[in-house]
């Protein structure tokens, strides 16, 4: 995932934000215990969502320890989220994810040459750390191989000029496992179908912030493909913001049926209402003013 | 079957307002229009369901709940029914009197001696009783709702305003009426605020 998924912090009330901060700092302990500490520097705010979503569908309970941080060390954080079953599960996931949009990044000819440095340097450490975290827990093995079956799946499109929808479909049926992993019944339907449209938003949000980038640099883009150009893909903004929208409504109603704690609760109905429809302004808003 | 506050999310103390307005509220999230086509609408529906029945048992409960308190000095001895009318009519001495000379004490006996004490003021005491009589009768609505309310009250002011229930008179409240109360004047021939 790629930075999109935040809450509307002044939005938030202040115990549900420190919560939401707790469970950030709780990610980044819990990825350094049972992920890799070379996952850090790529941690987002992103798998925070997931793990308040998980905690929302199981009803897991948070608690709290106070704890010194390595990164803040002067900064007074009162508390974190003690390591638990969702934010383990959050940092194995951010980690399959992260190594996988990695070797997107390493096999695209195309990508600049400090980020392929870049790779190139951590993408080893990573993938010695996904195997290390399925041999110590095997039942994500499923997972893992359907997650690299849906990006090499996205790879493959690629090259055949696919569709918005079809690139689409990919990254939302590799969130959608994600999400609904481990459940079963009424929940597994819910989850998958908030990563599904979770995915379906975060790459066509994705493909509308490169547009520029990709145009200049002649990469495979699903938008510019079917508009010809960045200036020409302008036009079509309303509508997509119209798609966008619609992804954030299936993923409310899909939440709505979700019962959980009020504070894990009002998290998420956060992020998922307001955090994410700020995203695609963000990023529609200043191409649209430009153009003008 | 799941506790039917719980389904609706409010407190057993909560009044039948707060509990209309926690239903409907629900009612509004699960409607079936709203997963009409969506791959939900049958858990949408289950949900549905799961409100309105929990909405009909708890009104149905009240309702019982004011019936039994009614009429549930038919099967008290006649002392006790005397003493419920000196609590009734405000005589809570003379209650107190008559109750403290009782020999047998059932829960019925605590209740009323709660309700004496709570008019002395003397909460502990109070609580204590109802307490005891919710104890030794936790079927009877009467004792579970009073103690309930007695222990729903400590705690209730911590979780003030749950979902934003909380109604005061804002600033713009003020101007609004201000502005009402000028439009009735004027439709009247009068004028309250003489510049607008």
């Amino acid at each position: 995932m790629l930075g999109y998924v935040r809450c509307a912090t002044e939005e938030l009330r202040v115990k549900h934000h420190s919560l939401y901060q707790a469970m950030y700092c709780g990610l980044c302990n819990s990825i350094g215990k049972n992920a890799s500490k070379a996952l850090l520097p790529f941690l987002s705010y992103d798998f925070v969502f997931l793990a308040f979503i998980r905690i929302t569908a199981t009803n897991e309970k948070v608690e709290f320890e106070k704890q010194f941080c390595l990164f803040h060390p002067f900064k007074n954080r009162k508390k974190r989220a003690r390591d638990n079953n969702a934010l383990r599960y959050a940092s194995q996931t951010a980690l399959f994810l992260t190594y996988e949009k990695m070797l997107d990044d390493k096999l695209d000819r195309d990508s600049s040459f400090s980020r392929r440095l870049l790779v190139s340097f951590f993408a080893p450490f990573l993938n010695r750390a996904c195997k290390k975290v399925i041999k110590r827990d095997p039942a994500l093995a499923p997972l893992y191989s359907s997650v690299s079956e849906a990006m090499q799946r996205g790879r493959e499109l690629e090259k055949k000029d696919a569709s918005l929808d079809e690139m689409c479909s990919c990254f939302a049926s590799c969130l959608s496992a994600i999400f609904s992993f481990g459940t079963e019944g009424e929940e597994q339907r819910i989850l998958a179908s908030i990563g599904e449209h979770l995915g379906r938003f975060i790459y066509t949000l994705d493909a509308v912030d490169d547009l520029e980038q990709d145009e200049k640099k002649g990469c495979f883009n699903p938008i510019l493909r079917r508009y010809g150009s960045a200036e020409k893909a302008k036009d079509a903004f309303p509508e997509l913001d119209m798609v966008l929208s619609y992804y954030i409504s299936q993923m409310k109603l899909a939440f709505d049926l979700l019962e959980g704690d009020p504070a894990p609760t009002a998290v998420c109905e956060n992020i998922i209402c307001l955090g994410l429809s700020r995203a695609a302004g963000n990023i529609m808003k200043p191409k649209v003013e430009k153009s003008k | 079957m799941k506790d039917p506050y719980k389904v609706l999310g409010v407190s057993r103390d909560a009044t039948d307002d707060e509990i209309k307005k926690a239903y409907r509220e629900l009612a509004k999230k699960y409607h079936p229009d709203n997963y009409v086509n969506t791959e939900f609408s049958d858990i949408a529906n289950d949900k549905m369901q799961q409100i309105n029945e929990a909405y009909d048992e708890i009104l149905q409960q009240r309702a019982a709940g004011s019936n039994a308190s009614s009429g549930s000095y038919s099967g008290a001895s006649a002392q006790f029914y005397r003493i419920r009318d000196l609590i009734s009519s405000g005589r809570y001495t003379e209650a107190e009197v008559l109750l403290d000379a009782e020999q047998v004490r059932p829960a019925e006996w605590y209740y009323l001696k709660g309700l004496c004490a709570m008019a002395r003021r003397a909460y502990n005491e109070a609580s204590d009783n109802f307490g005891r009589a919710y104890r030794m009768e936790p079927t009877n609505s009467e004792y579970a709702a009073m103690y309930q309310k007695f222990r729903g009250a400590q705690y209730n002011y911590g979780n003030y305003a749950p979902g934003g229930q909380m109604r005061e008179c804002s600033t713009c409240d003020m101007c609004n009426t201000l502005i009402c109360m000028d439009c009735c004047c004027e439709c009247c021939g009068g004028d309250l605020i003489s510049c607008c």
